[in-house]
């Protein structure tokens, strides 16, 4: 065991597989995540960086523009960066989403084949504190083949051996250095994590396969204990697999160790959690407007046109009315009770008013409650 | 004296009587199987049909019956299959008579509703009676809404339950409910668990009641647990 650097890698593993990496769907914020800590198989450093953008709206579906940028480095000058960025297309609840996305990535050494963008989808089911996922990769790879060991006569300098050599019994092997291969790989991962409170535990068990190359397993089981915000120990066994196919340093079975730092807040692990919140910037208000009517008020800077919708609108959107200082507005007779609401900016997606307490929807995700006295 | 003459005539009133007597039955009859009007033209036939036999039975039992309307209009405007909507009509109609057993039978209407959405996050039946128990006479809906919002922000349903009922206990009014939930909103929204928000902001309101009341609420542990205030 190596324990000359203390700082860990493979930040990339840890990342995703606790949230901070491809999980972070359906958020605007940048997500930044630090790992350091220890590997069985040698030391070294890693960063990763997140960063999510989302473009569009379609009825329940979200475009999203993301971002990675990684890096590693091991005691032994070994250095291996990427930097990817992918458009995703989510879609979630509370109990079920996913997400299909097409990746381009830049590697050092070239050992991906940077122009051939990869495929990668998620569907994932939750159930209490229990999630299902199951990944597909599509991608084309350049696998590197080992130097073929060449004997042959006549040797391929003739007339350079000493006199004493002997024809058909002294042979010279020499190496014939192989040009890499394309593989176009298929890899399928499934896995179960658990979340409670402070805890998150997963574990994951798939194939990679392609034509020409061993099958290759890979098997991942993580854990982290959060310490407090934005700081969290975090643990991971995972399988070998070859260098050309892991962004890690190492391609031998090896534990890892480390402190997780979540910058911008926590990660996110349920996309329709992040999906009901509204934007930061937007206020809602409730007033009573006299005669059992209610004045509904969404304060958004920089939209168009806003919409409610409700039980007391039979679940039709209405339109609500600019009104002075980015607010938009509509006075709806509401009877006294408790009722359901929603708004949505322009045809984007139908959010919990801002401040507004949720309840558990009756067709799932969340809805906001609205008390009439 | 009665002759064939008469016979028929008496016959012909029979039948203009009976089809007199019967018509009104045939209109109403007719009038149960016509979906409600709000349905119509919202929802397949079948399925309004299906949701009328489910509001008519909730209206004949003194359950509310608009939330069952307006959960047949909400699977509509969300594409729901039509197999969801009946299912969810008849969810929540369970739902509503299980939240009216254990709030009570003179619960207001709105009080039976939040019930209902309490018990679909998760809150026991017990619990309700609880807090019944706690509030008699006192509107429940406040406590109702705050425990389903904390639910749905991936607060354990027990530990929810728990924040709630021990501030009742202790006296808690809906404003203090109210300025809970912001409180933890806030802090789940900084980065905060939201085990840990519901436990400190708990036991911060707590302290609060027992300031306005000039007591001292009871130490304890760590956790929602701690907010318990005798």
């Amino acid at each position: 065991m190596r324990w000359r650097q203390a700082v860990g890698l493979a930040l990339l593993t840890l990342a995703h597989a606790h949230g901070a990496g491809a999980e972070a769907a359906g958020s605007s914020r940048v997500t930044a995540a630090i790992g350091v800590g220890w590997n069985t198989s040698g030391g070294g450093a890693a960063a990763d960086a997140v960063g999510r953008l989302p473009l569009a709206a379609y009825g329940p579906f979200d475009l999203t523009l993301a971002a990675q940028a990684s890096g590693a480095s091991d005691a032994r000058g070994g250095e291996r960066y990427l930097v990817r960025t992918q458009a995703q297309l989510e879609y979630g609840t509370r109990q079920v989403g996913g997400w299909l996305a097409i990746a381009s990535e830049r590697r050092q050494r070239a050992e991906r084949l940077p122009s051939e963008p990869a495929i990668e989808s998620r569907v994932w089911a939750r159930r209490g504190r229990f999630t299902l996922t199951g990944d597909l990769l599509l991608q084309a790879l350049r696998v590197p083949q080992p130097s073929i060991w060449v004997t042959q006569w006549p040797p391929p300098l003739p007339g350079s051996w000493p006199s004493s050599f002997q024809p058909f019994s002294d042979v010279i092997p020499f190496a014939l250095a192989v040009e890499p291969r394309f593989v176009r790989l298929t890899a399928l991962t499934s896995g179960l994590e658990w979340s409670s409170g402070r805890w998150e535990l997963g574990a994951a068990s798939g194939i990679a396969v392609g034509a020409g190359v061993a099958p290759v397993r890979l098997a991942r089981a993580t854990a982290a204990w959060r310490v407090r915000t934005g700081l969290a120990v975090t643990a991971a066994a995972l399988s070998g697999v070859p260098r050309w196919l892991a962004p890690e340093l190492t391609a031998r079975p090896h534990l890892q160790l480390g402190l997780r730092f979540e910058l911008g807040g926590p990660p996110i692990t349920h996309i329709a959690a992040v999906k009901a919140a509204p934007p930061s910037d937007w206020s809602w208000d409730t007033r009573s407007a006299g005669g059992g009517r209610v004045a509904l008020r969404l304060r958004a800077p920089g939209i168009h046109s806003a919409e409610v919708r409700g039980d007391f609108t039979g679940w039709r959107p209405v339109k609500l009315q600019p009104a002075p200082d980015d607010w938009w507005e509509a006075v709806l007779p509401i009877p006294r009770g408790v009722h359901g609401v929603e708004i949505r900016a322009g045809s984007g997606r139908w959010r919990v008013p801002p401040g507004t307490p949720a309840g558990a929807g009756v067709y799932g995700g969340r809805v906001g409650t609205l008390v009439v006295e | 004296m009665n002759g064939p003459g008469s016979r028929g005539r008496g016959g012909a009133a029979l039948l203009v009587g009976l089809v007199l007597t019967l018509a009104p039955l045939g209109a109403s009859a007719r009038a149960a199987e016509a979906p409600d009007p709000a349905l119509a033209g919202r929802l397949e036939p079948g399925v309004a049909a299906e949701v009328t036999r489910a509001v008519r039975a909730a209206r004949a039992a003194g359950l509310p019956d608009e939330p069952l309307i307006s959960t047949a209009l909400e699977g509509a405007s969300r594409g729901a299959t039509p197999d969801r909507i009946v299912r969810a009509v008849r969810r929540l109609a369970g739902e509503l008579e299980r939240a009216r057993a254990a709030l009570g039978g003179r619960s207001r209407p709105e009080e039976i509703v939040a019930g209902a959405s309490a018990l679909r996050a998760g809150i026991a039946t017990a619990t309700l009676g609880q807090l019944r128990a706690l509030r008699p006479a006192e509107s429940v809906v406040v406590p109702l809404v705050v425990y389903g919002d904390f639910v749905v922000r991936r607060v354990p349903p027990e530990r929810a339950a728990s924040a709630v009922l021990d501030l009742t206990r202790a006296g808690a009014r809906d404003e203090d409910l109210i300025r809970l939930r912001e409180r933890v909103a806030q802090d789940i929204g900084a980065g905060a668990t939201p085990v840990d928000a519901v436990a400190l902001r708990t036991r911060g309101a707590a302290l609060e009641l027992a300031a306005r009341q000039g007591a001292t609420p009871a130490s304890g542990g760590s956790g929602p647990g701690a907010a318990r205030v005798p």
